[in-house]
């Protein structure tokens, strides 16, 4: 060991939990802080802008419990009562009220937008980014780590890789670049604001921008949030997507 | 008195606070066009619907939900102003509900109840659809509701009726289910159905010698200036009794990544089968208005009684991924199966007529002798059937859907015949001559959605693949020649071409267009007449 790489080491170690580690710890410990809460719950507004159009609105609340997560809409009108469950990024349903039916969702609809918006299923089903990718450490500075993460299975993702910016004060990640399989960039999030109660962040808003589209961009903005409420764990079931509670 | 009054009103209004109200509502203009005459029936008794405004309707529809803690009030519906003006007396000018009709449909007025007095255990009374099936559109299995085929753009969907429905979640992914429906409720049948009445010579009955002796009856009294019309249908609806009620069972749930439901339902079919054919003479000679040479020396007036034979269904529904193509990087393609086991009651049918002088030729009153050992002729056999719905799909990048499904009987097709255990249902025939298909026929169902900017162009076609065969009897043999029609032949070849143009115009506000092509001859399935025809349609709905 030269005297050189001891002392990064060294210094690494000095800099706290966030600044140590490989690629996979630093994406453990973002996987760790960004589910901590128990269970969260919250009310989005959502805005999608494409070039040359309106700007389209949606209300919807999200609870999530681990990697389970369940979405009721309840904007625009034609939305209302349409719900997604998610239990993991393989295991998705939605409920579409117009023809009170359950359906899975399949992955080769993942890579479509998440009811018109710039996130895709695959963006909204994951919760665990550990469980799906491996990371590599591609930069660090004094503010942030940023990571590259590979796909753990090419088939089941529609991305090449990710770079993950991580803001070393929380552990968490500020933006999000996303590539396809010919390594272009396509698509972009960006999490500027962070509302803190102790350990517990979560983004305030989100921005994800889609550059194969014009950049056309979906915001996601927390009206409210809950956490650690002790939700039941039988909200996230088939059933109660169907009965919407 | 008053200060009960006082409590009652508190409480009254406290439930009222407690539970969360929400409403939404939705304006829609429909307005279509027939571009071709489809009729039927001799000069005589012709039946038909003809080319003009199919229909041009506006739809005020509204839902309202009341949300409790453990509870939940739905009621969705619309109100539709009818194009056409029901006045048919001065008197009738008078009043506005005759000159401007309106229509009241509910689709749901239900009360659901969550945990009742058991974790997971819920109750859902009222005025509803219980959708269940894997299949697009095309569900087999889903037998607790009526078909709604009164609007053919919107097959697929079923008529709401009361029932008492429970489900209890065994686990995250599994759903145990009873649904109870006390009063049995037929299917709605499009406008154009009753131009079917015109095609006397579709007998219903499956004994070969009894069916072809009536083609051959019907053909002689034509021949002798008596040609056989029908004159009225009479439903037979099952009364509201214990046993006329029906129910189904399910338990649905998911191993791995696939979804399966096993499910097993007691009750009716909701298409209904002749079981009385009553004729009588009418002595009413006339002559064609504008050939005075064509005329007839009066009618076989015959009425029909229809019923709804009894029925077990068990169904099986399975659906997920399989990764075909991922030698090729592709996603994996969806499947889906949904599949049923029908087991039909037996129906019969009886045949009468009252005592027939056709000049001089004289059929006395009574019951037709089949020439079965006493039996009555089948309309439906007793021997079990399969209907099922394969399909597969895929998206092709953000814009484009594919959607291919196998369908194997439709929802009108009831009773046993297909490639599998050969029977047939006749088309059209003659004294010596019939035209038949299997009783459930094969569909290819082909569907995409392109996906452009503010619009989406549905592509959306059915095409019959079951074929046709032409039987020529020969009167010195008695055997049967049969020639056979192909799927792709002239004579075989059965098609729906529906393709639509939605475009979104935001703030809820969207449009469509869109046309109904039939293709086929008058024989087959599509190219009936009692199909209704080709449409163009355009809508405007604004969701608020």
């Amino acid at each position: 060991m030269t005297y050189s790489t001891l002392f990064f080491t060294l210094a690494a170690m000095f800099c706290g939990t966030a600044s140590a580690g490989t690629g996979d710890e630093h994406l453990s410990q973002v996987d760790a802080r960004a589910n901590a809460p128990s269970d969260t719950w919250f009310e989005f507004k959502a805005v999608t802008q494409e070039p040359g159009k309106a700007a389209r609105e949606m209300a919807f609340e999200v609870q999530n419990m681990g990697t389970k997560r369940l979405v009721n809409f309840s904007a625009p009108s034609d939305m209302k009562g349409t719900r997604v469950l998610v239990l993991s990024r393989k295991q998705m349903w939605v409920y579409l009220p117009a023809y009170k039916k359950v359906r899975r969702v399949a992955s080769h609809v993942k890579q479509q937008g998440f009811m018109g918006t710039m996130y895709s299923d695959e963006d909204m089903s994951t919760s665990h980014y550990a469980k799906a990718y491996e990371a590599e450490t591609i930069h660090e500075d004094s503010n942030s780590v940023t990571l590259k993460l590979s796909p753990r299975d090419k088939s089941g993702s529609g991305y090449g890789w990710l770079e993950m910016v991580v803001r070393r004060d929380i552990m968490l990640p500020s933006e999000i670049r996303f590539f396809n399989g010919d390594g272009r960039h396509v698509k972009t999030e960006k999490r500027p604001e962070y509302n803190c109660d102790g350990d517990v962040c979560t983004p305030k808003t989100m921005k994800m921008v889609d550059h194969t589209r014009g950049d056309a961009w979906t915001s996601l903005s927390a009206e409210a949030r809950k956490v650690n409420q002790g939700i039941s764990e039988s909200v996230f079931s088939v059933r109660n997507l169907e009965r919407g509670r | 008195m008053f200060t009960g009054l006082f409590l009652f009103n508190v409480l009254g209004l406290s439930t009222a606070i407690a539970a969360d109200i929400s409403a939404a509502g939705s304006v829609e203009v429909d307005g279509r066009l027939r571009t071709s005459d489809a009729g039927a029936g001799a000069w005589y008794a012709p039946v038909g619907v003809r080319r003009g405004v199919e229909r041009f309707e506006v739809d005020f529809g509204g839902q309202v939900e009341a949300r409790g803690e453990a509870w939940i009030a739905f009621i969705d519906g619309q109100v539709v102003v009818e194009d056409t003006s029901r006045a048919e007396t001065l008197t009738d000018l008078s009043r506005r509900s005759t000159v401007e009709p309106l229509r009241l449909e509910i689709d749901e007025a239900s009360l659901e109840l969550w945990d009742v007095g058991l974790m997971g255990l819920d109750l859902k009374v009222g005025h509803q659809v219980v959708q269940w099936g894997v299949g697009d559109q095309f569900n087999p299995t889903n037998t607790l509701n009526a078909e709604k085929l009164d609007d053919p753009l919107k097959f697929g969907e079923q008529l709401p009726n009361l029932m008492v429905r429970a489900d209890y979640a065994l686990a995250p992914m599994w759903t145990l289910s009873g649904v109870v429906v006390p009063v049995f409720r037929p299917s709605s049948l499009p406008e154009s159905s009753r131009i079917g009445i015109a095609f006397i010579d579709r007998m219903p009955v499956i004994e070969d010698q009894v069916r072809r002796d009536l083609q051959a009856k019907q053909a002689f009294s034509r021949d002798l200036g008596f040609p056989t019309i029908v004159d009225q249908i009479n439903l037979s609806l099952p009364e509201a009794s214990f046993g006329n009620m029906a129910a189904m069972a399910r338990i649905a749930g998911a191993i791995g990544m696939t979804d399966v439901a096993l499910s097993w339902y007691s009750g009716r079919s909701d298409m209904p089968q002749a079981i009385r054919n009553y004729t009588t003479l009418a002595a009413t000679p006339q002559c064609h208005p504008s050939r005075p040479k064509e005329c007839i020396k009066g009618y076989m007036l015959t009425d029909a009684d229809l019923a709804f034979p009894r029925m077990h269904v068990a169904g099986f529904n399975a659906a997920g991924e399989a990764d075909f193509l991922g030698f090729i990087g592709a996603h994996p393609v969806g499947w889906r199966v949904e599949a049923a086991l029908v087991l039909p009651e037996r129906t019969v049918i009886n045949i009468e007529n009252e005592a027939l002088d056709l000049g001089g030729v004289v059929q006395p009153a009574g019951e037709l002798d089949y020439g079965l050992d006493g039996e009555r002729p089948s309309v439906v056999s007793s021997e079990p059937f399969a209907k099922w719905t394969i399909g597969l799909d895929y998206t092709l990048g953000k814009a484009v859907y594919l959607n291919a499904q196998w369908v194997h009987g439709l929802a009108d097709e009831f009773g046993s015949g297909d490639f599998i255990s050969p029977d047939f249902v006749t088309r059209a025939g003659d004294a010596d001559w019939e035209i038949r298909r299997y009783r459930l026929g094969d569909y290819l169902v082909l569907g995409t959605d392109l996906m452009f900017g503010k619009g989406t162009l549905r592509l959306f076609s059915i095409m019959d693949l079951t074929g046709y065969q032409h039987e020529q009897g020969s009167g010195a043999t008695g055997k049967r020649e049969i020639t056979r029609y192909g799927p792709f032949s002239k004579k075989g070849h059965s098609v729906v071409l529906y393709p639509e143009l939605m475009v979104g115009l935001g703030d809820g506000l969207k449009l469509s267009v869109g046309t109904v092509q039939l293709f086929g001859a008058r024989h087959t399935k599509f190219g009936d007449p009692a199909a209704g025809g080709d449409l163009v349609f355009s809508k405007v709905r604004y969701d608020f």
